[in-house]
């Protein structure tokens, strides 16, 4: 291979994963449209999806996308502005080594080499000393609007239809907050981030404004048996496991002794009698005669509900062992209708679930509906990745505070102090406490200390103004590298109107000179943390693809050996 | 697992909308669903090439089922509309036509995707705003003091079917028997919870339709072997009934792949025998006189119980379990080996040996006032009569829904032209939300008027005879003209749904024209000149799933197709 041509045939199939996503990048981006060779259609714009659906053969192909994918599992956000960096900071590279005739390859080699020094050395520091607090002055009294919403909204208008956006932000907010009922938030997102699955339920043939938030769980199926219970109090509920109904591998049958096929059955409903329960939940189909029992006794029966929904029931309402099965208590057993679909709902007091008297939650479940299965599938899986988003912002600034407390400066310190000193002392008692602090409003909190930006490039406007004017850090044709490949992003933003670009940029800039302006603004907000993950992560993967040198092809030979002797045997068998 | 054959590479496509081939496969499908819409719509024949049942039809349910498409875009619709129906059963069509309409229209503009979509986004919250509001002008409270209102809705679903072949004196008929079936399936003692009864359909073929008729209570096709003269003793007297779901013939089906071990000496058959008659022994002792099994009953136990003067009716399937147990007030037994409890028998007021063409059926007829009824559809060919089944299902599903939101819409395209109407009136006024929107004024008026041309588009659909559209500027009704000159001198007597006369309203024009801005007035006569009216939930939830579906093919700007 041509020394130089690794560089351009790398650049060449990055280009081209660029431009699949490149047409659903942004809130003006469209969707992507997969149909499989079975019939199974995908709709999405989600960039790891698109992804993960592409069938790739080429192996630099392949480590893109396992480089993406390893970023996706820690930040849950930026694949496809992953692979416009990593176009953009190719295409630069490639530019500035192909002067060097002979040498390129290398000299592109030792360009990513400095870029990723000058990320592992000094950019942590211009981010946390100059851009945060640069963030921090400008918005912290400039931003009105709830910086939830903000957050989630920056996060599902990339991802969804733009007629879904409006709904799923309202929805999801009002969802978070109908559960959060203590003080730690960061643990609120935590429980649903990792129960999601079974704290939604979602319903086709309806138009997506009809997504609501349903108080209590939501079983996922019908009632079988159901009965209106009206009293106030709570309701015994019975939780079978699974290996109640296991019958035994062979029965005998004697002279005077007859069959009766229905002995389980019945000793079970004796059992259930004993314990005096008005629900029965059960993770397979019940036996006719129990159900039979169940419509004599008034006793409400759900069937085939699914083993994690019920442990997590049994979690959330601290259940407690019985002689079969686990008995709770609950506050209500209802249904929720929704245009002809009938799911069962069990209504449940808030509760400590992890025993923890500061973590308190009222259980809600999110109902979306979508016109078809496959925006279904698409709200749905957005609806989780802004709870896995979320949850790494807190995770991030777990790691951030420890960082700020050797990082920061009295003078800074003292700043803020006296700007306003009600969301300081979070900040302070966040060092010493990491899990949780008694902030009045940790989302205000975040927007205070500059970990959340508004969307459209001012994160990398500001990094790109700050970078330029560190001249310690490093060379400046490396630190030029990664400065216009930074701002990259937002321009492809604007694509359709540069111009709109350029008058950000400059407005950007003169409020950084001449302080904030006084006009409130409000809109979609993103993580700093985030796009701090995005560049260390792109620029490690630039580094790995550009130290490869040469790329051998093995080829398996197919088993054609086997093919030849089966048929000589076949034909043996038609002579005989 | 291995492959066979290479993979071919996929096939991608940039902005999939662009090409011509699925161009005319959109305006394939929508003149496929246009000239179905509407009491003079065109039938469709369907039928494969391997010999299935020939159908006939202009019902969105079956249409859609049999149009296979290859196109992925397509089918991501057709999909939607059939969760559509199946939610709502009516509108189908109507969902359809507006979703391709709008579609087509947004691709005529110049505007970018985004701005089409918020406009459209924008649009829908208004009408969905005017439909819910108090002040919307096209549609009607249901009155339930009056059977009127809900006999026009009825009829309308049955008379937009062309297939069903029904005169006027037939769709009269059937309508108030549907009517009938719905009131019957409203429990008329009050309590806390209101459970609505069921209606079974039955089909007859080769009678008349007038024969149809709706009879209270359950019937059950009667084997030849039942003696007439069994029924003729309970014609006028009540009587007990066990009704078993388990099955009664001696078989162990329920202990499916548990092995058996029997032991020398055993013998399984006759200790289940003993078991059955046991059975029938307590049952004869409790003075059952009719028992009732889903499944299978065995012989002996059969000839047992007729010894004993009880009737047995065995095999009358799961469709039929639920109906018997509302009608007897039995609980359904679900097993042999336990005697049966006191509360677990029924009752019927009586039994009846009825004749509907040569199929004789036994009539279960309940105690009190029943919430299940039985429609015996008669018909005079087989595609005539399938149809009419779909019609009167659907018929009774949307009464249901009438419940749930007490009003209904003008139907024969009044609401869409009158809803066109009122979009463009307050596009004018709804201006200065372009910054919201980020677009120009120019922008909103070009979308705007796209989208009521869709709306115009559906109301239009509904002449297949060549007869004109026409809108009047007052009210904006719809009006069909049968020439385009001599426009005023020809003017039908009244608007499509019947609610405006020729006499109030003075002028109009072309509904595909550009027509002066007016804001609709009320109508100032009384509900009962009425003769179309749809279903109010089925149609805003078409409008918006139509929406919806075309912003969301509207934003997909890049087709991935795997081909092996």
């Amino acid at each position: 291979m041509a020394d130089g041509g690794h560089v351009r045939s790398t650049l060449a199939v990055v280009s081209a994963l660029e431009s699949v996503v490149l047409r659903s990048f942004g809130p003006s981006g469209g969707l992507v449209l997969f149909t499989r060779d079975s019939g199974e259609v995908l709709l999405t714009r989600h960039g790891q999806k698109i992804l993960r659906s592409l069938h790739v053969e080429h192996p630099i192909c392949r480590m893109v996308l396992d480089c993406i994918q390893a970023h996706c599992t820690m930040a849950a956000d930026g694949s496809k502005s992953f692979l416009i960096l990593l176009a953009s900071l190719l295409r630069r590279i490639h530019a500035q080594s192909k002067t060097c005739r002979d040498i390129s390859n290398t000299r592109a080699r030792q360009l990513a080499n400095q870029l990723l020094h000058l990320c592992h050395n000094g950019l942590d520091d211009v981010i946390l000393r100059q851009v945060t607090p640069c963030v921090s002055s400008l918005y912290m009294s400039g931003y009105h609007g709830d910086i939830l919403e903000g957050l989630v909204g920056g996060y599902v208008a990339g991802r969804v239809a733009i007629c879904q956006v409006e709904v799923l932000t309202r929805v999801i907010c009002q969802f978070f907050w109908k559960w959060h009922m203590g003080q730690a938030m960061a643990k609120t997102v935590r429980y649903i981030h990792r129960n999601f699955p079974f704290l939604h339920s979602t319903v086709s043939g309806l138009p997506i404004g009809q997504s609501c938030v349903q108080e209590g769980l939501l079983l996922g199926c019908d009632w079988t048996v159901f009965f209106e219970n009206c009293s106030k109090e709570p309701i015994r509920v019975l939780i079978l496991i699974n290996n109640e109904f296991a019958i035994d591998d062979a029965v005998s049958v004697f002279d005077n002794c007859i069959y009766d096929s229905h002995a389980i059955g019945r000793r079970l409903c004796m059992c259930v009698e004993e314990l005096d329960v008005f629900v029965l939940l059960s993770p397979v189909k019940c036996p006719d005669i129990l159900l039979q029992w169940a419509i004599q006794k008034q006793v409400c029966v759900a069937e085939c509900v699914e083993p994690p929904l019920l442990d997590l029931l049994s979690q959330l309402s601290q259940s407690q062992a019985a002689t079969v099965g686990r008995v709770t208590m609950v506050t209500s057993v209802s249904y929720a209708v929704l245009g002809g679909h009938r799911l069962a709902c069990v209504g449940l007091i808030p509760s400590y679930p992890y025993g923890n008297s500061e973590h308190l939650l009222h259980p809600h479940t999110l109902l979306l509906c979508a016109p078809g299965p496959g925006p279904l599938d698409q709200c749905a899986s957005v609806c989780e990745g802004v709870f896995t988003m979320l949850y790494s912002v807190f995770e991030a600034e777990h790691t951030v505070t420890a960082l700020n407390q050797s990082l920061n400066s009295h003078t800074d310190q003292s700043e803020e102090m006296s700007h306003n000193p009600a969301s300081y002392s979070p900040m302070k008692s966040k060092n010493t406490v990491p899990v949780s602090a008694p902030a009045p409003d940790q989302w205000h909190w975040l927007l205070c200390a500059g970990r959340v930006v508004p969307v459209g490039g001012v994160f990398e406007v500001l990094l790109h103004h700050f970078l330029l004017s560190s001249d310690w850090l490093a060379e400046p044709q490396v630190r030029s590298i990664l400065t216009e490949s930074v701002l990259d992003l937002p321009r492809m933003l604007h694509f359709h109107k540069p111009r709109l670009f350029v008058q950000f940029q400059a407005s950007l800039l003169n409020k950084l000179r001449f302080g904030p302006s006084h006009q409130p603004c409000s809109g979609a907000l993103e993580s700093v943390s985030c796009k701090q993950q995005l560049l260390v992560s792109v620029l490690q993967c630039v580094c790995k693809l550009l130290s490869v040198d040469h790329i051998l092809h093995t080829h398996t030979p197919v088993n054609t050996l086997l093919h030849t002797t089966k048929t000589t045997h076949s034909d043996k068998e038609d002579e005989d | 697992m291995s492959r066979l054959c290479n993979k071919t590479p996929s096939i991608c496509k940039d902005e999939p909308l662009s090409d011509g081939e699925i161009d005319r496969k959109i305006t394939l499908l929508r003149q496929i669903v246009s000239s179905c819409y509407g009491p003079r719509g065109r039938l469709k024949q369907v039928h494969n090439n391997v010999g299935s049942q020939i159908q006939t039809t202009s019902t969105s349910a079956v249409l859609l089922r049999a149009i296979q498409t290859s196109e992925p875009l397509l089918k991501l619709l057709i999909v939607s509309l059939q969760n559509h129906i199946q939610r709502y059963s009516d509108c189908g069509l109507f969902a359809a036509i507006l979703c391709l309409g709008l579609v087509e229209n947004a691709k005529q503009l110049n505007s970018r995707t985004r701005v089409v979509v918020s406009v459209y986004r924008h649009l829908q919250e208004l009408c969905n705003a005017y439909l819910m509001g108090q002040e919307c002008k096209c549609k009607i409270k249901i009155d339930f003091s009056s059977c009127q209102e809900l006999l026009v809705v009825a009829r309308s679903t049955i008379i937009s079917k062309p297939v069903c072949g029904l005169n006027p004196a037939e769709t009269f008929h059937i309508s108030t028997l549907v009517m009938k079936a719905f009131l019957q399936t409203i429990p008329t003692n009050p309590s806390d919870s209101v459970r609505l009864g069921r209606t079974v359909m039955v089909a007859l073929e080769g009678e008349a339709v007038e024969k149809s008729a709706v009879l209270p209570g359950v019937l059950i096709d009667m084997p030849e072997i039942f003696p007439s003269e069994a029924v003729e003793k309970f014609e006028s007297s009540p009587c007990r009934v066990a009704v078993f779901n388990a099955s009664l013939s001696g078989d162990l089906s329920e202990i499916g792949k548990t092995a058996l071990e029997i032991h020398h000496g055993a013998d399984l058959e006759a200790n289940i025998l003993d078991k059955l008659l046991k059975l029938g022994e307590q049952m004869t002792k409790d003075g059952v006189k009719l028992v009732m099994c889903q499944r299978v009953i065995h012989p002996v136990l059969q000839q047992y119980l007729r010894e004993h003067g009880i009737m047995v009716v065995e095999r009358f399937g799961i469709a039929l379990l639920d109906p018997i147990i509302y009608v007897t007030g039995a609980q359904a037994m679900a097993t042999l080996h336990t005697p049966v409890p006191s509360e677990a028998y029924g009752q019927v007021a009586a039994l009846r040996r009825d004749h509907f063409g040569s199929r004789p059926m036994l009539h279960l007829i309940p105690c009190g006032s029943p919430v299940v009824s039985t429609m015996v559809l008669c018909h005079r060919n087989e595609t005539m009569l399938n149809e009419l089944k779909l019609a009167c299902e659907r018929a009774m599903h949307v009464l249901r829904l009438t419940l749930k939101e007490p009003y209904a819409l003008l139907g024969a395209g009044c609401t869409e032209a009158h809803l066109a109407a009122y979009v463009r009136h307050m596009s004018q006024k709804t201006l200065g939300a372009s910054a919201a929107l980020g677009c120009n004024p120019s922008d909103i008026l070009q979308v705007t008027d796209a989208f009521c041309q869709s709306l115009e588009t559906v109301a239009m659909a509904l002449q297949h005879n060549g007869g004109h559209s026409l809108i009047d500027l007052m009210y904006g009704h719809h009006w069909t003209s049968p020439s385009a000159e001599d426009m005023h001198t020809d003017t039908p007597q009244s608007c499509g749904c019947g609610l405006i006369s020729n006499s109030a309203a003075s002028q109009w024009v072309h509904l595909n024209t550009r027509y002066p801005d007016f804001c609709p007035v009320p109508p100032t006569n009384s509900a009962s000149h009425i003769c179309v009216l749809d279903s109010f939930l089925a149609k805003v939830n078409a409008l918006n799933v139509a929406i919806e579906m075309a912003n969301l093919l509207l934003e997909i700007k890049y087709s991935i197709r795997d081909v092996n």
